[in-house]
């Protein structure tokens, strides 16, 4: 994988995300009127410069080993950059993560009664592998649990979804 | 005072209300134990069901939920790192760990008696403080409240052993994203992208539920096998280990109490803060603060010792001014008025025995609730040796629609997705989520007490620095963040002397 200053480019996604989210958060609060914007801004500010600071102290140069020994003046502690390399590929983290939002979306359109066992029979079928028996017990169980507690128990109006609104 | 003790202590101890303070621990330990639910969602559910109800029914009914919330929550956050409610999220960061490593009984059971004492020394704190709460009270402005705030930031951040930079970061994105909705500083909205949603900033529930339990799924299910691994960790562990490791650790216990008593008695703080700062200075006053995060069982005593003591201590906005602490307590408030009791200075003039009476049930349902939990530690320490394959879309799909019933909006859901994402991101990359969550939960008051300050001294800073209660404040927050470095520099004095004579130790 490609580094930038000794470190792999992967390593810098969330600070580098942060930077872009406090730029971003800045440039929105002045769009605002100052007794609005003022402590929002304020704080938009000092992230700003701690955002930097976590991007400079990310590289394994020797200006970042030096401020680091500085702010964490446990014993021993951050003389190496503070990123952790996962041990798993970034495509088993990407369908980790797809994995939830297919289920938001079945849950916005297909209400909780639909998606609960779909993403649960889903889950366990497809992505981890178990059988088609197993599947649907637990499938069915789940959305049992769920319906019992909620709807019959807390006598909540379980989200019909987008598509069955009008049912 | 005695007679008014006992009054309460004997009102408890009939056959009506005993059962009705059973019945409010059993929905306790259901709804803590289940995210997204807890106890203002069971308080809520019940209160018009107190209705035909005598008020100390009613109140040994809601003692009841409110002791064995607590213990409930607990459960979860240590098997799945899902915390049942809100402040069981510290509980997760040492209590996860001791799972993983197969020790879920001893933190569990450590857990448990850490609740049942905290339960117990808030009581007699409580008990100590009511006659005098309204002066302590009185004593916090704006002023007073904002350095409380910024100071319980900054700690927390500085908790972070080795990431203080990082803590200070996501604390600032706590704050930047608190400040979410409508302003009610300036009268308008902020930074909701024209959603309507938003108008009501980012709800906790949603987002603590994506922070802590997705994320910890997504990571299970990128890990695979179990929570625990191995079926041999969890015959390792038994209750009595964990009760020994509680009175073991007796300064913790009493350090969590006496910071929940206190933050419990400060109005709109609540629980969250007080479980994260007990774990906070106790990480700062241990020997070996790198060990916490990894499954120190102090880390488990310490929080869930301040979450049970809040518990009476929170009584006392509630019942001396009608500020309720929480929103649990905003739907306690909303009992005690259907019974006919008006909270506010009278109330603790013209129903004291209702009061005592409260406070036993609340006390009782600690201890109590803590025993239940033990006699169920075995089989509960057994959910960590469920396949993730399984695990992970059944508490995916429970902790989802927690999150739409907090107030059955399907944004929620959408929230707590995102958050999910963020909480596996920061875990990913090594970035502290405690002092993320402290701020999430805290920025909103932060800026109001910071106007209402600066509108007091007509824009004078110095007013951060003329009170004497701003001044310990201070004084205790510099102590708490420069600790470690006092710490360092103690440590290479002791090695040089050590080495100094031949130049060898």
């Amino acid at each position: 994988m490609k580094r930038i200053f000794g470190v792999p480019v992967a390593d810098y996604a969330l600070g580098a995300g942060l930077f872009l989210f406090t730029v971003i958060y800045l440039i929105a609060a002045y769009g605002y009127e100052a007794e609005a914007r003022a402590f929002p801004a304020g704080v938009a500010w000092v992230m700003l410069a701690i955002s930097a600071l976590d991007l400079i102290l990310m590289t394994d140069t020797k200006l970042a080993v030096v401020i680091r020994r500085i702010i964490n003046p446990v014993p021993g502690a951050a003389v190496t950059p503070a990123v952790s390399v996962s041990p798993y590929p970034i495509r088993a983290q990407a369908v980790a993560i797809v994995w939830i939002f297919i289920f938001a979306s079945l849950l916005v359109l297909a209400g909780i009664l639909y998606a609960v066992p779909i993403y649960v029979f889903a889950s366990m079928r497809f992505y981890g592998r178990l059988s088609y028996r197993l599947s649907l017990s637990v499938a069915a169980g789940t959305i049992l649990m769920v319906w019992l507690l909620f709807a019959v128990v807390l006598r909540l109006d379980l989200y019909s979804g987008v598509f069955f609104a009008d049912f | 005072m005695l007679d008014l003790w006992l009054s309460g202590f004997l009102s408890l101890f009939q056959v009506q209300q005993l059962a009705f303070l059973a019945l409010g621990m059993a929905v306790g330990l259901l709804f803590g134990a289940i995210p997204g639910l807890g106890g203002t969602t069971a308080l809520a559910l019940l209160v018009p069901m107190t209705y035909g109800l005598d008020s100390f029914s009613a109140l040994a009914l809601a003692g009841g939920v409110m002791g064995a919330v607590p213990m409930g929550g607990m459960i979860t956050a240590i098997l799945l790192n899902t915390p049942g409610t809100a402040p069981n999220a510290a509980t997760c960061l040492d209590g996860y760990p001791l799972a993983q490593q197969g020790k879920a009984g001893l933190a569990i059971g450590a857990g448990a008696s850490a609740n049942a004492l905290g339960g117990i020394i808030g009581t007699i704190s409580v008990l100590a403080v009511l006659p005098i709460a309204r002066e302590i009270v009185l004593l916090f402005g704006p002023p007073e409240f904002f350095l409380l705030v910024i100071s319980g930031l900054i700690i927390v951040a500085t908790t972070s052993q080795g990431k203080v930079l990082r803590g200070l970061l996501t604390g600032a994105f706590g704050l930047t994203l608190a400040f979410v909705g409508y302003s009610n500083v300036s009268g308008i909205e902020r930074f909701t992208m024209g959603n309507f949603y938003l108008w009501d900033g980012i709800r906790l529930v949603p987002s603590l539920i994506g922070l802590f339990a997705i994320a910890e799924m997504i990571n299970l299910s990128v890990k695979g096998g179990s929570i625990a691994g191995d079926a041999k960790n969890v015959k390792i562990t038994n209750m009595s280990q964990g009760l020994l490791e509680t009175f073991r650790h007796l300064g913790t216990v009493w350090r969590g109490s006496v910071i929940g008593t206190i933050v419990g008695a400060i109005p709109g703080i609540g629980g969250t803060v007080a479980s994260f700062l007990s774990y906070s200075m106790t990480v700062q006053a241990s020997k070996d603060p790198d060990s916490f995060g990894k499954g120190n069982i102090e880390g488990v005593i310490a929080p869930e010792a301040a979450i049970n003591a809040k518990d009476g201590s929170m009584l006392i906005p509630t019942l001396a001014f009608g500020i309720p602490g929480s929103a649990e307590m905003a739907v306690f408030l909303g009992l005690l008025v259907l019974h006919g009791m008006q909270p506010g200075p009278l109330m603790l003039v013209e129903h004291q025995v209702e009061i005592y009476s409260l406070i036993w049930a609340l006390t009782a349902s600690c201890v109590m609730a803590s025993f239940i939990g033990l006699a169920l530690v075995r089989p509960l320490a057994r959910v960590t040796l469920l396949d993730t394959r399984i695990l992970v879309p059944v508490v995916v799909s429970i902790a989802m629609v927690g999150s739409y019933s907090v107030d059955q909006t399907i944004e929620n859901v959408i929230v707590t997705s995102l958050f999910g994402m963020i909480g596996y991101f920061m875990i990913r990359y090594d970035y502290p989520r405690l002092p993320f969550v402290v701020a999430l939960v805290l920025g909103e008051g932060t800026e109001r007490y910071f106007h209402q300050s600066m509108l007091m001294s007509d824009g004078n800073w110095m007013i951060f620095f003329e009170r004497r209660i701003c001044l310990i404040l201070i004084a205790s927050t510099a102590f708490l963040v420069f600790l470690p470095s006092i710490r360092a520099v103690f440590r290479k004095l002791r090695g040089t002397s050590r080495t100094a004579p031949g130049g060898r130790s």
